[in-house]
């Protein structure tokens, strides 16, 4: 008889609870929604401040970087009287802050070009009596960037960060940056990274397509660095020019005596395969440790485009002059004789020439 | 002067004057074209920000018309009552705050106070006849009015129309502005510029007192100017400086900054009354254009080089490998049969070019002829 009474009664307690406990998830579910209140598009504001950047590795065409980003919007379902918090607004950090952040909604945005998990994430969040809702995230990860090298080594590159709202389009979720979002928005003073200059960091709106005509916010804040061109200097352009002066050997060892060349003509091919070996050698080198020089084109390769090129041109001297003294054949020895002495200060001033023609063109 | 030398000399330094001087011509052409278009970027620059400020105070102008003519706004107005009139458009002016950048909006009395500043309920009844030149203009003339103006808040676009109850009395002025901010942040998003207005720190000082430290303060001042708006601040507190901002006409420069080239625009900044009261700074970054330029140059000049340089090769093969030099093989040969060398053979000049053949062979005829009487002579 008391075993059905107390059954009874713990039923009657499960009802009598149920609709509180819907009511509560309701209410729940409502301040997670989407704030509508001051209508669609709900705009975030996006600022980034770039604390330090290391490891930038730009033959993967990534770098490891800690950042604060601050998104702020307006809910005003969280509107408060001023008089509820001690300073101006309601401040939750860490814990606190991602307990709190589980009670309102929040923007979901995410690093579009972020590689693999953060190593360190901390958030702040503050709620301001008008309704304000600023969220600071930072963050330790790594992320892709593009590498653009086509002005080697005078290149600027721009470390990118993508912040991009995920599942929420354009109509619903905006992000916009303003005046104080933009002063946010810079590079630590003491921030330094090894061969580069740090420049400034830039944002810029722009929008992401994505399924049936669906358009995602996205703002991508860039710092850009300008590369020190004197640490690739001796490893780089001192051997690519000496390797230019090595087609140019064969005409500056020979010489014509009695309208005959005085040096064999296959000792002076064979300085010329010499020649190729090293270029290729060095090529090999060079974009083992520049990866990001091997593709495209930029000043490097178009240097060694014209060594190969001198070498051929070289080449062809060795057969057309020493070996077939073609000249000669078709003219006589007086006209070979002075091809000879003009290929001596032509070939090299023009390789010379066009070899610092590419070089200012990469400078400015 | 041997004509070896001179020959050559002369056809080389005509050829290389030649290549130089089109070379030249085509850089300075070049250049010229360069710098027009520099200088109608660095105009469109101006006339964009001059047309986004005339449109933003056409904006101002418009919205006030519509709500002034509101029946609602019109009657409590009339009624001078400031509750019911700041409930019929505190929500309209939220919406238009946060959606379109306005952020001012007020209702002055005919003797030039403050009636209902819809931003600032709080604050009315205060004289504006000594620094609101367009609100006295428009409560005197009764006649719409828009421009500049620098209020409690800071300068702003405004447009000010009057008000006149049903029966067509003159109850006072309604005022729209709108802030600045906006305006730089939509012309930087639409053409890629970064903009500043440099304010007057005095007028800013006497005039603006709700503006705090935020912007009044070391690192906005530029001499006697304070950085109001900047879209960039670290970028234009690099390209414009103290002296630079010291303008009082439109100026135009190309400075480096960051690696980069940018153009610079500085104009004057009027009031109103069209007196300056400070200066717009626009920049774009125009490296891509001077990187063209001075590709273009720098291919030219390589150009030049090689048509020089080849040229002159050829020049040196064929005057001194076909002419000069088998004639002064003949000479030699010719000095060696004078000098009692038996005979003159013409064979080595068989590859040389017709005319040194003849002359070759001409010689060989005149040492055979004047061998043969020393030979069998009387």
């Amino acid at each position: 008889m008391r075993l059905p009474a107390v059954f009874i009664c713990l039923l009657l307690l499960c009802l009598a609870a149920a609709p509180g406990r819907a009511e509560e998830e309701d209410k729940a579910a409502a301040q997670t929604s989407l704030p509508l209140n001051k209508g669609l598009p709900v705009v975030v504001r996006t600022g980034l401040h770039i604390l330090e950047v290391k490891s930038f590795d730009e033959n993967e065409g990534t770098y490891q970087a800690t950042t604060d980003l601050r998104l702020t919007w307006t809910d005003l379902r969280l509107r408060y009287t001023p008089g509820q918090s001690v300073d101006s607004y309601k401040e939750f950090r860490s814990s606190r802050a991602d307990k709190e952040i589980a009670h309102i909604w929040i923007p979901r945005t995410r690093f579009a070009n972020q590689e693999g998990e953060p190593s360190f994430t901390d958030r702040r969040l503050r709620i301001f009596p008008t309704g304000v809702v600023e969220l600071i995230t930072r963050t330790t990860a790594k992320y892709k960037t593009p590498i653009d090298v086509e002005k080697f080594p005078f290149d600027h590159q721009r470390l990118e960060l993508d912040i991009r709202v995920v599942e929420d389009t354009t109509s619903t979720v905006a992000l916009d940056y303003v005046q104080s979002d933009l002063d946010f928005t810079r590079a630590a003073k003491a921030m330094k990274l090894t061969g580069w200059n740090i420049s400034m960091v830039d944002l810029k709106r722009e929008i992401i397509h994505g399924w049936n005509g669906d358009r995602y916010a996205q703002v991508t804040a860039a710092l850009k660095i300008s590369r020190q061109p004197a640490g690739v200097i001796a490893p780089i352009f001192i051997p690519l020019f000496a390797s230019l002066m090595i087609p140019l050997l064969i005409l500056w060892m020979n010489r014509i005596e009695a309208g005959v060349f005085v040096v064999e003509a296959f000792e002076l091919a064979n300085i010329i395969i010499g020649g190729l070996f090293s270029v290729i050698a060095l090529s090999f080198s060079v974009n083992s440790s520049y990866k990001s020089l091997s593709s495209g084109d930029n000043t490097v390769s178009r240097l060694f485009g014209l060594n190969y090129l001198t070498l051929a041109f070289s080449l062809g001297v060795v057969i057309v002059l020493f070996r077939l003294n073609l000249p000669k054949r078709l003219f006589n020895a007086y006209v070979q004789e002075e091809i000879f002495r003009v290929c001596t200060w032509a070939i090299p001033l023009l390789a010379l020439g066009t070899a610092v023609a590419l070089l200012l063109i990469a400078a400015v | 002067m041997k004509f070896r030398f001179s020959a050559p000399l002369v056809l080389i330094t005509a050829m290389t004057t030649a290549v130089v001087a089109f070379t030249g011509i085509a850089i300075g052409l070049s250049h010229a074209f360069g710098v027009a278009a520099q200088d109608e970027q660095l105009g469109l620059m101006r006339r964009i920000v001059e047309d986004s400020f005339k449109n933003g105070e056409q904006k101002a102008l418009a919205q006030a018309e519509m709500i002034a003519a509101l029946p609602a706004i019109k009657a409590a107005f009339a009624a001078k009552d400031r509750p019911r009139l700041l409930a019929a458009t505190q929500e309209m002016f939220r919406i238009q705050n946060e959606k379109y950048g306005v952020d001012r909006a007020m209702f002055q009395s005919p003797n030039i106070t403050s009636f209902l500043r819809i931003n600032t309920p709080e604050l009315f009844g205060d004289d504006l006849s000594s620094y609101r030149s367009i609100v006295v203009d428009v409560n005197h003339s009764k006649e719409a009015r828009r421009g500049v103006e620098v209020t409690r808040s800071g300068p702003g676009l405004f447009g000010v129309v009057p008000m006149k109850d049903d029966a067509g009395n003159f109850i006072g002025s309604f005022e729209i502005g709108i802030e600045f901010g906006r305006i730089l942040d939509d012309l930087k998003a639409a053409y890629g510029l970064d903009l500043a207005i440099y304010v007057e720190e005095v007028l800013l000082k006497e005039l603006s007192t709700s503006l705090g430290g935020e912007i009044i303060n070391e690192n906005n001042r530029i001499g006697k100017y304070i950085r109001f708006r900047s879209t960039h601040t670290e970028l234009l507190g690099a390209l414009v400086t103290e002296a630079e901002a010291n303008i009082v006409e439109e100026t135009r420069f190309i400075k480096s900054s960051f690696g980069k080239s940018y153009g610079v625009v500085l104009l004057p900044f009027f009031n109103y009354r069209g007196k300056q009261i400070g200066v717009v700074a626009v920049t774009r970054d125009l490296s891509a254009a001077k990187a063209a330029r001075v590709n273009l140059i720098v291919w030219l000049g390589l150009a030049a080089l090689f048509i020089v340089v080849l040229m002159a090769g050829l020049i040196l093969i064929v005057v001194r490998g076909s002419v000069l030099r088998p004639l002064a093989a003949l000479n030699r040969k010719l000095e060696e049969y004078a000098g009692g060398t038996p005979s003159f053979a013409s064979g080595d000049f068989d590859r040389c070019c017709s005319e040194v053949r003849q002359l070759a062979a001409s010689c060989q005829k005149i040492a055979v002829a004047s061998r043969a009487p020393a030979e069998g002579g009387p």
